[in-house]
């Protein structure tokens, strides 16, 4: 016997040593090494590519690639002009004001964008897109916009490049540039049946106008793109895009330090992930971009003790964000004072900070009539022990971080905090939607350069009577700000508008109908070698805002 | 030619002659051969002992256990193992120690309940199927093959949406529903098989009663496969359960078992490997020594056991 | 012979439908819905749109009627209906995943069966040796791990790691971490090597789960029948070892695996699913695993009842087997 296994030993090695000696087979990775191309690892697949009629946000960070759109955002969070001339200005005269609060928009499209398959693109295309959106059977998502204009056209026959778009309300951020699809590509399927939409083949292979179209998706795997040769200004610097999806954040760590993707983009990391990437391959840079991710706790301001402001205050007090945000998340993400994001023309720096105060929390909870048990946790008037349950959704790590030490630190003011999770979509679906939470609910709104505080009003509360529409999660009800809010809603003058934003962000730091916890950051890698890569942090313009840009230095 | 022997004595000479077939002294039971089977296997012996230190360790963990279970210190995060903490920190500078001990609690209390239960249930549906048969054997076997038909991992991640809560009922409840199947089956199997052997005319025919029957003669010799299939089924309820926490459907955090605790670990796989280490051990060792457990109760109460 | 087949094939048809009730009541039932997962993300999604969104994808008819409309369409028309999330046809959606999801599963079963057999009537052989106390507990091993810490471990000791990997000769035992193929690799033999080389990892992991179970049995089944009389006879007969333990043992020692296959089906698509995530594999498991999180009715549905056909025919060919091999079963 043992012969025969000392043979079968010699045998095995001998193959597996011969086998790497085989000069015909290529090492996989020699693929990437090729300059030509770049790797991008997602830790989400696209559900589909048409912008309008999916939700995910690996949708768009892929089609950040192959659409140009008319006007975006650039990494300092300036609107510019991208396939107009300019961004229509009420000064300028392009942007007019009607009376009845109607206006009248006028953008010039620049000649030269094509479609991928050769046709040019022009205005007809978007106010076809309009109408195609607008029409009730389309499986748009959200046509919240949509129905603040009342039309969109193109004039002059002969000038197929002027849009002109009409708008039925006073909507400050008119001036952002409308979805455009190829009409020439979709319109035969839109006469047929609008609500097939979405099985059309522009959901799968899609036809663009930006700097890469499209090659192979192969689901479940990759998405290859390449460059357009006819781009204005010259095609891509790296020929070819590719898009890996390695749905296990672990595993996509692991890609990311053995150098097998290039960058990643909505990978799920973790700030710790992120440190130890840096640490393991120091040629590979880190980002961590502010972004206008909302990290909040929200009250129910139904409930009885979270009715008194006193109780909410003293909560802020008792818990240290400031740790949290310099141990956990090792400063690199800032504390939250207002519901605004610094880079947000209206963000309030001067609001009223609530530094870590326990002896203040405590003096707080006794004021409004909470007096220590023999366990150390509070009683109320009634003698109820007062026990507050938050949740969030299951499975991120992050969140129950936080939870965990709220739990502690609450328990030191006499407050004893249970942690109920669950499923992102039973949370989203009823917890928060109904207002089914008793007390404390924990999760994050993403703000736009454009949002407003409608949010906050007390016509935005979800009830039974209203079928439960509306994000006014807590409850709040205050007559001031909401007569803020209706100003601010068709003020078009910025100055204006921002002195009546700072003013609804007082009112909302003294009452604090949620607990505001952190602007979350952007977090995206890239090799070093990578050069041009400039991460956003804005929801929608993804690190691929730019990607014809890119491209490889000499070195390694 | 002899006599017709009495059934009395027929059924003595019957009992002596199956004591002296299977080699025993006089008076043995068949749980006296099974134990003294049992004892020969060495891994099994090791798999008990490790089992039930294990479970020692959980009950008393509040005593034994080193640190607070909930004390926080941010400062400490991702201390290697080390003086005083055994096993390290983890990234909220608890003691891993304490929380694998903490965990053990939890994962064991899911192991255990969820092998009775699925032990009980099992048996009731596979004696009910084997005593009355006919259409209520049909109706229940197909009901079985039914629930045996689709992968179980799909079934538990709809269970685990639809029933709120994180705690170890839930779990116990959704591992249940669909695992009796295993020992109904067996459990039928069994009866239907000795409902018609020998020893069972031979005790009628002595005028034994139906209740002495089955308690002394049916019970004992169904009650095999299941107790070898309950433990069998503690380690795959660990290790059910560490799959569910890997998709975030298991117990839910800040409970600590030994599956979540394997799950949130795999973040920190570079910078801190000693947090997957040591709750991957323990499902490890707690399974292993349960499997050979298992392996060794089969090969003493009926190594023809197929299982 | 027929009547037994056809009795099963009714069964089956039966049982398939009690599955399809059962199933569409659960995923229908479970609470969260993507519509207002979408809601709950876009602060500017309005009430309206919300509406008519719930009217697009039917999500307000009562349960038996969306029931009926799924019933109708998948018997009477065989039309498995469309993502909601991917918008693609259900059938091509799943005939992609359905490819990779088999070729990773006859590998990992393919490997488990050959190396647990042999492994197991090894063993069996050697009874009571180093050799066997060391195979049982590898044996064991495999078993007691979960599956997607066994297929991190893998990633990062053979992918990222590979300290081997250096040496140039065995630069191709460093394997790539996750995905089914390397995008841009040049066809013919080089694509070849490539899938071959992406899928090696997940078999080994999927397959040290499977073997250890084959082996356990094999072993024990083998040791029965080692010690029945007509292998005795055939050794009394002066038979070499060989012929004996290959032409009369292993036989009647393999029968009762045939059984076990069939039984181990949902299992290895248990660990498949797992396995899939870990790795990024594009297969049945990781669609039916986003399908029921995602609330994708359509494929979900599709895919269950595939996986419960699937399961039930591999019962009804093993119990054909089964009577094929063992002449003293017969049935009517």
């Amino acid at each position: 016997m043992t012969h025969r296994g000392g043979s079968w030993f010699v045998v095995c090695v001998t193959v597996i040593v011969s086998l790497g000696l085989l000069p015909a087979l290529p090492s996989p990775a020699s693929a990437q090494q090729q300059r030509d191309t770049v790797v991008i690892g997602m830790a989400q697949e696209p559900d589909c590519l048409i912008s309008s009629f999916c939700s995910m946000a690996a949708g768009s960070a892929v089609l950040n690639s192959m659409f140009a759109s008319m006007v975006e955002y650039n990494d300092q969070w300036k609107l510019v002009p991208r396939r107009v001339e300019k961004i229509p200005t009420v000064k300028d005269g392009d942007w007019q004001l009607l009376p009845n609060k109607r206006m009248k928009l006028t953008y010039k499209i620049r000649p030269g964008f094509t479609w991928h398959d050769g046709k040019p693109v022009t205005a007809i295309d978007t106010s076809w897109t309009y109408l195609m959106l607008r029409n009730p059977r389309s499986p748009t998502i959200s046509r919240f916009i949509l129905r603040k204009i009342d039309n969109m056209l193109v004039p002059d026959p002969n000038n197929p490049y002027t849009l002109v778009v009409q708008w039925n309300e006073l909507y400050p951020f008119a001036n952002t540039g409308h979805t455009t699809l190829p009409k020439h590509v979709m319109e035969q399927a839109y006469q047929q049946d609008p609500s097939k939409l979405k099985t059309h083949k522009q959901n799968t292979a899609p036809v663009g106008n930006g700097p890469y179209k499209i090659i192979e998706w192969v689901p479940g795997s990759h998405i290859t793109l390449e460059a357009y040769d006819k781009f204005p200004g010259g095609a891509a610097k790296i020929k070819r895009q590719v898009w890996r999806f390695i749905l296990d954040s672990t595993v996509l760590q692991a890609n990311q330090i053995a150098g097998q993707v290039d960058a990643t983009e909505i990978n799920n990391f973790s700030i710790d992930q992120m440190v130890e990437i840096e640490k393991r391959n120091p040629q590979i840079a880190a980002h961590y971009t502010p972004s206008l991710t909302w990290e909040h706790i929200d009250l129910n301001l139904d409930n009885e003790w979270l009715k008194d402001k006193r109780v909410r205050q003293a909560l802020v007090y008792a818990i240290n964000r400031d740790e949290m945000a310099a141990k956990l998340f090792l400063g690199k993400q800032p504390v939250a004072h207002t519901w605004l994001p610094t880079l947000h023309e209206g963000h309030n720096a001067k609001v009223k900070k609530y530094a870590y105060d326990p002896a203040r929390a405590k003096a707080l909870l006794a004021e409004a009539g909470f007096k220590p048990g023999t366990d150390g946790i509070l009683r109320d008037a009634a003698g109820k022990r007062v026990e507050l349950t938050i949740m969030t959704t299951a499975g991120n790590a992050q969140r129950e971080q936080v939870e965990v030490i709220m739990k502690e630190q609450l328990k030191d003011v006499g407050i004893d905090l249970k942690i109920d999770n669950r499923p992102a979509s039973v949370f989203f679906g009823q917890i928060t939607n109904r207002r089914q939470f008793p007390h404390l609910a924990m999760y994050a709104w993403v703000m736009s350069p454009i949002s407003s505080g409608l949010l906050w009003h007390s016509g935005q509360i979800p009830t039974p009577a209203n079928n439960f529409e509306g994000q006014n999660i807590p409850g709040w009800r205050n007559a001031e700000n909401d007569k803020l809010i209706d100003e601010a809603l068709t003020e078009l003058d910025a100055a204006k508008r921002i002195q009546l934003l700072q003013r609804e962000q007082e009112i909302w730091v003294d009452e604090l109908p949620s607990i505001p916890l952190f602007f979350r950051l952007s977090l995206t890698t890239a090799k070093k070698a990578l050069k041009g890569v400039k991460p956003a942090g804005l929801s929608g313009t993804y690190i691929t805002w730019n990607s014809e840009e890119w491209f490889w230095s000499q070195q390694q | 030619m002899a006599q017709q022997a009495t059934p009395r004595e027929f059924a003595a000479d019957l009992a002596r002659r199956r004591r002296e077939a299977s080699g025993a002294a006089a008076g043995l039971t068949y749980w006296q051969i099974a134990r003294r089977r049992f004892f020969k296997h060495k891994l099994a012996l090791i798999g008990a002992i490790v089992a039930i230190g294990l479970s020692l360790m959980a009950i008393f963990a509040s005593v034994i256990a080193p640190f607070s279970f909930e004390r926080i210190s941010l400062d400490t995060r991702w201390v290697p193992p080390s003086f005083p903490h055994a096993f390290g920190t983890d990234e909220l500078g608890r003691d891993v120690l304490t929380r694998i001990m903490y965990a053990g609690r939890i994962s064991l209390t899911v192991g255990y309940v969820t092998a009775v239960s699925i032990a009980v249930v099992g048996s009731l549906v596979g004696a009910v199927a084997g005593f009355y048969g006919r259409f209520i054997d049909s109706v229940l076997m197909r009901t079985v093959d039914m629930l045996h038909a689709i992968p179980t991992l799909p079934l538990y991640l709809i269970l685990a949406a639809l029933i709120p809560g994180g705690g170890v009922t839930r779990i116990v409840l959704i591992f249940t529903v669909f695992g009796w199947t295993t020992v109904a089956r067996l459990v039928r199997g069994q009866i239907l098989t000795l409902r018609t052997q020998d020893f069972v005319e031979a005790a009628r025919a002595m005028g034994a009663s139906e209740t002495r029957i089955i308690l002394r003669h049916l019970v004992p010799n169904a009650l095999a496969p299941v107790i070898v299939a309950a433990t069998l089924t503690v380690g795959g309820a660990i290790l059910a359960e560490s799959g569910l926490s890997y998709l975030g459907l298991g117990i839910q955090p800040p409970t600590p078992s030994w599956g979540n605790m394997l799950q949130r670990a795999q973040e920190y796989l570079w910078n801190a490997s000693w947090l997957a280490v040591f709750p991957g051990l323990f499902i490890f060792i707690t399974v292993l020594s349960f499997n050979f457990l298992g392996d060794g109760l089969r090969d003493a109460l009926d190594p023809r056991l197929k299982l | 012979m027929q009547r037994f087949l056809f009795r099963r094939a009714v069964q089956t048809v039966i049982i398939l439908a009690g599955l399809s009730v059962l199933m569409f009541t659960l995923l229908v039932v479970t609470p969260g819905d993507p519509v207002e997962l979408l809601a709950a993300s876009d602060p500017n999604i309005q009430p309206e749109d919300i509406k008519g969104l719930r009217e697009y994808y039917g999500l307000d008819d009562p349960l038996y009627l969306r029931y009926k409309k799924w019933l109708t369409a998948t018997v009477f028309h065989g039309d498995l209906g469309y993502s909601r999330t991917y918008g693609q046809p259900v059938r091509k959606l799943i005939g992609d995943r359905l490819k990779n999801t088999v070729t990773l599963l006859t590998a990992a079963f393919g490997i488990a069966l050959v190396l647990g057999v042999i492994v197991g009537i090894y063993s069996a052989l050697h009874q009571y040796s180093l050799s066997d106390y060391t195979i049982t507990i590898f044996s064991f091993a495999g078993l007691a791990m979960p599956v997607f810490w066994q297929a991190i471990v893998f990633i990062l000791l053979f992918a990222v790691w590979a300290p081997w990997a250096q040496i140039p000769a065995l630069a191709w035992l460093k394997f790539p971490a996750g995905g089914m193929m390397t995008p841009g690799v040049a066809g013919g033999a080089a694509t070849i090597f490539d899938r071959l080389h992406h899928l090696i990892l997940p078999t080994l992991v999927l397959g040290t789960h499977g073997m250890a179970s084959w082996a356990r049995y094999t072993r024990s089944s083998m040791l029965e029948v080692v010690r029945q009389d007509y292998v005795r006879t055939a050794r009394a007969k002066g038979n070499p070892e060989r012929v004996v333990v290959n032409k009369h043992a292993m036989r009647n020692a393999l029968i009762p695996l045939i059984t076990l296959v069939a039984l181990s089906i949902p299992g290895i698509l248990n660990g498949a699913v797992l396995t899939e995530t870990v790795f990024s594999w594009p297969g049945m498991g990781l669609l039916l695993f986003q399908a029921v999180l995602g609330h994708d009715h359509a494929v979900a549905m599709a895919a269950l009842l595939f996986f419960a056909l699937l399961t039930i025919s591999f019962n009804i060919l093993a119990d054909i087997a089964y009577a094929i091999v063992d002449p003293r079963i017969r049935y009517d």
